[in-house]
């Protein structure tokens, strides 16, 4: 009888370790059951164009099957929403200044999956240095 | 040996403080001053110059042809032969571990990188009388020299630092002889200044160049075979030259410009004692059209 506080001590310890255990290897593949993916998930744009034109394409995984839709800060594609379950991606063309930020929300409640962003880095132009001669050194 | 662990040690400690200081920002001063990074840069000036020769019997160098070639990369670059390496590179200043060669040379020599000209004498069997002596005192002076021995063209090394103000940029240098053929060491001081008026940029250098014992030794010495009295009388010391450069160039488009350019050597008394030379001074100049490739 006098051993009895510590022995729930010990269960209550035993139990949290399980319960900690438990929910942490739950916890992990929840965490990455839902992502939004961008390929490529940047663009450059050249000298001659400051913008950037690319077939972009984003790809989805869900953990439950549900119709999503795509918003976005680009103005042609201000929100996208799929009709079939089984549709995973979409292909979009993008013609872009400036960075661009995707996200995935549940149709029929608008909830935030997740979200990716593209990013639009551009080319560098041509740098140039300091000449540390004069051109005619030789003369 | 210590004396060239301390210069690295040196370089070391600079390089180390101004990698906690410096700017990343490198904002050209003016036209002209900069070099599209990663690319070549190659222009020719065809047109007629001359620059005078100070050693006696040598024929004055006739100019036709002036190549400039120059590539920089993000740190390294090669400009008219000379490489280097940037260490820091800031608004206000800059350092360069670089390569240079002699410009004594070329009063010996055609093809020295710092001549491109077409005829010149040969001087054999040379009569030569040292400047600044009366005819009496050199009576029992032999006046004939044997033909002169090599002078060996060779690549200094070393370090160079600029800084930028707004009334132009002062450069110091300071180098080595990388290839032990005389084991000189060479310094140098300028201050440029370059403007651009219309069409017209004009670059200004004043300078003084300070040349070891061991360099003017070696190229303005005599040497026992070819004359041994002179041999033994004329012992260099070290010694500062001085000078002014000016170039104008006349843009007319992206690839001509007209260009004309003066320089003038003053010769250190040092060199200009020596037996080998008959002027106190050295003078350039060129005017043609260039091309930029």
């Amino acid at each position: 009888m006098k051993h009895y506080p510590i022995r729930i001590l010990y269960q209550l310890i035993g139990i949290s370790v399980l319960f900690i255990s438990v929910f942490s290897t739950i916890a992990e593949p929840l965490k990455h059951q839902v992502q939004l993916n961008s390929t490529p998930n940047f663009c450059l744009t050249d000298d001659q164009f400051n913008y950037c034109e690319i077939d972009l394409l984003l790809t989805w995984n869900l953990a439950n099957e549900e119709l999503v839709c795509i918003i976005s800060d680009y103005p042609s594609i201000p929100r996208w929403c799929s009709n079939d379950t089984s549709v995973k991606s979409v292909n979009l063309t993008i013609k872009t200044d400036k960075d661009i930020h995707f996200i995935l929300v549940s149709k029929h409640d608008n909830l935030t999956l997740a979200g990716v962003k593209l990013k639009v880095n551009k080319a560098s132009s041509r740098q140039v240095r300091r000449r540390y001669r004069n051109p005619w050194s030789l003369f | 040996m210590f004396k060239y662990i301390h210069i690295v040690v040196f370089i070391l400690v600079i390089t180390a403080h101004f990698s906690a200081t410096a700017e990343t920002e490198l904002p050209c001063l003016a036209s002209g001053d900069c070099i599209t990074q990663g690319e070549w840069e190659i222009s020719a000036a065809i047109g007629y110059g001359q620059k005078t020769n100070p050693l006696k019997d040598y024929d004055d160098i006739p100019l036709y042809v002036l190549p400039s070639i120059a590539y920089y990369g993000e740190h390294w670059f090669f400009d008219n032969g000379n490489l280097g390496y940037s260490l820091q590179e800031a608004e206000k200043y800059s350092l360069n571990l670089v390569t240079s060669y002699s410009d004594d040379r070329a009063f010996f020599y055609d093809w020295d990188p710092s001549n491109i000209f077409f005829s010149r004498t040969t001087a054999d069997n040379l009569n030569i009388i040292p400047m600044g002596m009366s005819s009496l005192s050199r009576a029992s002076e032999p006046k004939v020299f044997n033909s002169l021995e090599s002078r060996s063209f060779t690549f200094y090394g070393g370090l160079e630092a600029f800084y930028y103000a707004r009334l132009g940029f002062l450069k110091l240098a300071y180098a080595h002889d990388m290839f032990n053929v005389h084991n000189g060491d060479t310094a140098h001081v300028s201050w440029n200044y370059n403007m651009a008026v219309n069409q017209w940029v004009f670059d200004l250098a004043l300078r003084a160049d300070w040349k070891s014992a061991k360099v003017i030794q070696y190229y303005y010495g005599v040497r026992q075979s070819e004359n041994s009295y002179w041999s033994q009388q004329y012992q260099a010391s070290s010694a500062w030259n001085t000078g002014m450069e000016l170039t104008t160039r006349y843009i007319i488009n992206e690839q001509w410009n007209i260009l004309m350019a003066y320089r003038y050597t003053a010769l250190s008394d040092e060199i200009a004692d020596s037996p080998l030379v008959n002027q106190d001074n050295s003078q350039s100049y060129f005017v043609g059209a260039a091309y930029r490739f």
